[in-house]
């Protein structure tokens, strides 16, 4: 008993990477913001329904109780304002601005509107574990990396303790990372098993006569003028070879969830399945799609190691708070890890080591980096190098290239650098 | 440990919920959505089956040419309109056991055209086209509409003043 306890512990809530839960949150709030919000002009058209056909699904009700009375119909005026809510929050969830909030906001948004377009006889599968995941991630701690409240959070800390502090490895892990994955994970399976199980218990084994899957390629061809749905059902052996693997794929994708090793293989089967019923089908199952980025984070992790580039030194004035807040400003922008940092004014030797010839005064007055070719930046010119190296500030850099910028840049940071406050210095160093 | 807890208990409600609504097995209630089952295309078929497409056509008053009237122009559900005209044709499963069901979905589906019809038609036709497919796909590419029924405009959606068209 225990040793299971122990299993299902690791399996739900083992440390996992914060900047992955990053990763899902940013995925699944840009495809649904981009591609899967319900359209505003739908939500007006389906006001001017007969009320008749309104039928209020429970989810809708108790969306609407804190604006309108049990069961009311949503105004236009109100869809609008929702819809609104949804955009904004989203954007706010997608650069992790009061992430939390804005996740709520963002899944309420959309749940409500879904829910609406669903209360008029019409219903769909596609939307469904897309609004439980935005919810899932709103409870979960997907805000605490790659966000503006992640930046607004260390900044915070740099601010009160006075030191600057680079983000180790295991600052990205956490206990409470995993468990909205693997909930989302296990969702995907009861979806598919659901599926699976209903053509076996509803169809039997007539299902799997090349006729059931001839006739809806056909049928949702006619509906949709998806001609190539009918080109397909002219071919009846690849049609019972389809129906085969579509119900086999339904009912093993546990295995995607409990055996790593294969998960990319049902992950692209999944993606070819779903991508081959909208083209011959136009049944768009792309949300499904989407939720896939809850599998495939050790991937990515492997890839980027294995090309992370050479990297930078930054020597910076540990006595001055303005520096230590950009340091800490720069590392957060670092997702690669390309940047080691050296604060003279602590260990004056590694400096001297990485700059030859630096003097006390000329690290005082400007930052220095050191390029992986040995080449020595100071000032402007030193932020001009980082922001070519770094992905995240690359469009800044290119910016930074145009020399009535980068002329404006080097006065600007010459004014700054000598107003800048630095604090009383305590350190061995300070008495060189 | 709190935190732990409440993740652990919302994700257990999360599943649960979901495991419960995949039983019975094929009954695709939208009830408690977001959580669903998801029975489509679970029904098996057969060869020799037809596959109907139905449409209703507007006859203006003017006596102009006939106006097919798709859900859009209706303003009504796609899949909403499908399956009224399938029980207003008798040819559902549920129209078959329900009887009344085949009135009042002629009554609505005349209803329908009567409000957004803005007075243009005076008559309203049911049409359906029947294709057929067998081991080597659909049979007939484009077959002919028929006429199923034809029905007044000028009363609201009366069942007893419908006729069925030959």
């Amino acid at each position: 008993m225990r040793r299971v306890t122990a299993a299902l512990r690791r399996h739900w809530f083992a440390p996992a990477s914060l900047r992955d839960l990053a990763i899902v949150r940013i995925t699944l709030v840009a495809a649904q913001l981009l591609f899967f919000l319900p359209a505003l002009q739908q939500q007006i058209a389906l006001t001017r329904h007969d009320e008749r056909l309104y039928v209020p699904i429970p989810a809708l009700k108790v969306l609407m109780l804190p604006v309108a009375a049990w069961g009311a119909r949503p105004t236009p005026d109100l869809l609008q304002a929702v819809w609104l809510l949804a955009v904004v929050s989203g954007v706010m969830a997608l650069i992790g601005l009061y992430t939390r909030p804005s996740l709520l906001a963002f899944a309420a948004g959309n749940t409500l509107l879904t829910a609406h377009e669903y209360s008029y006889g019409e219903s769909h599968h596609p939307e469904g574990l897309m609004m439980i995941a935005l919810w899932l991630l709103a409870l979960s701690p997907a805000g605490r990396a790659s966000s503006v409240d992640e930046l607004r959070a260390r900044l915070d800390a740099t601010r009160r303790t006075l030191t600057f502090r680079p983000a180790r490895p295991e600052d990205d892990l956490d206990e409470m990372a995993r468990w909205p994955l693997r909930t989302v994970q296990w969702l995907l399976v009861l979806a598919y098993l659901s599926a699976g199980l209903s053509k076996l218990v509803v169809g039997g084994m007539a299902w799997f006569s090349p006729a059931t899957l001839q006739y809806y390629l056909i049928r949702d061809s006619l509906r949709w003028n998806a001609p190539l749905g009918v080109e397909l059902a002219g071919h009846p052996v690849l049609v019972a070879l389809a129906a085969v693997g579509t119900v086999a794929f339904e009912l093993t994708f546990a295995v995607a969830v409990l055996v790593p090793r294969v998960t990319p293989f049902y992950l692209v089967g999944g993606a070819l399945l779903h991508t081959g019923i909208f083209v011959a089908q136009h049944a768009p199952f792309f949300q499904f799609i989407a939720l896939y980025v809850v599998f495939i984070r050790p991937r990515w992790r492997r890839i980027r190691s294995r090309a992370a580039p050479r990297p930078l030194t930054v020597v910076y004035d540990g006595a001055c708070p303005l520096c230590l807040r950009t340091m800490t400003a720069l590392d957060f922008l670092d997702g690669g890890g390309r940047l080691r940092y050296v604060d003279f004014e602590r260990d004056w030797e590694t400096a001297v080591g990485v700059v030859p010839g630096l003097t006390p005064p000329a690290a005082r007055e400007a930052i220095h980096v050191v390029t992986p070719d040995g080449a020595v930046h100071r000032g402007f010119d030193a932020f001009h190098a980082l922001a070519r190296a770094l992905p995240t500030l690359r469009p800044a850099g290119a910016l930074m290239s145009l020399p009535p910028v980068s002329r404006i840049g080097r006065a600007v940071y010459a004014r700054v650098a000598a107003r800048r406050a630095r604090v009383a210095c305590t350190t061995e160093s300070c008495r060189i | 440990m709190l935190r732990r807890a409440f993740a652990a208990t919302v994700a257990g409600a999360v599943l649960t919920i979901q495991l419960w609504r995949l039983f019975p097995v094929g009954a695709d209630s939208m009830w408690y959505w977001p959580f669903m089952d998801y029975p489509m295309y679970s029904e098996p078929h057969r060869y020799g089956e037809e596959l109907v497409e139905r449409e209703l056509r507007g006859v203006p008053c003017d006596g102009g040419r006939l106006v097919a009237l798709p859900p859009d122009s209706l303003r009504a559900p796609a899949f909403f309109v499908w399956s009224l005209l399938a029980n207003a044709a008798g040819a559902s499963a549920y129209a078959a056991q329900h009887p009344a069901v085949v009135d009042s979905s002629r009554r609505a589906a005349v209803e329908l055209v009567r409000r957004r019809g803005d007075g243009r038609y005076c008559r309203v036709q049911l049409w359906a086209r029947h294709y057929r497919f067998g081991r080597s796909g659909l049979r007939s590419r484009r077959p002919q509409y028929v006429l199923l029924h034809d029905w007044p405009l000028t009363e609201p959606g009366a069942p007893s003043a419908t006729r069925a068209a030959r």
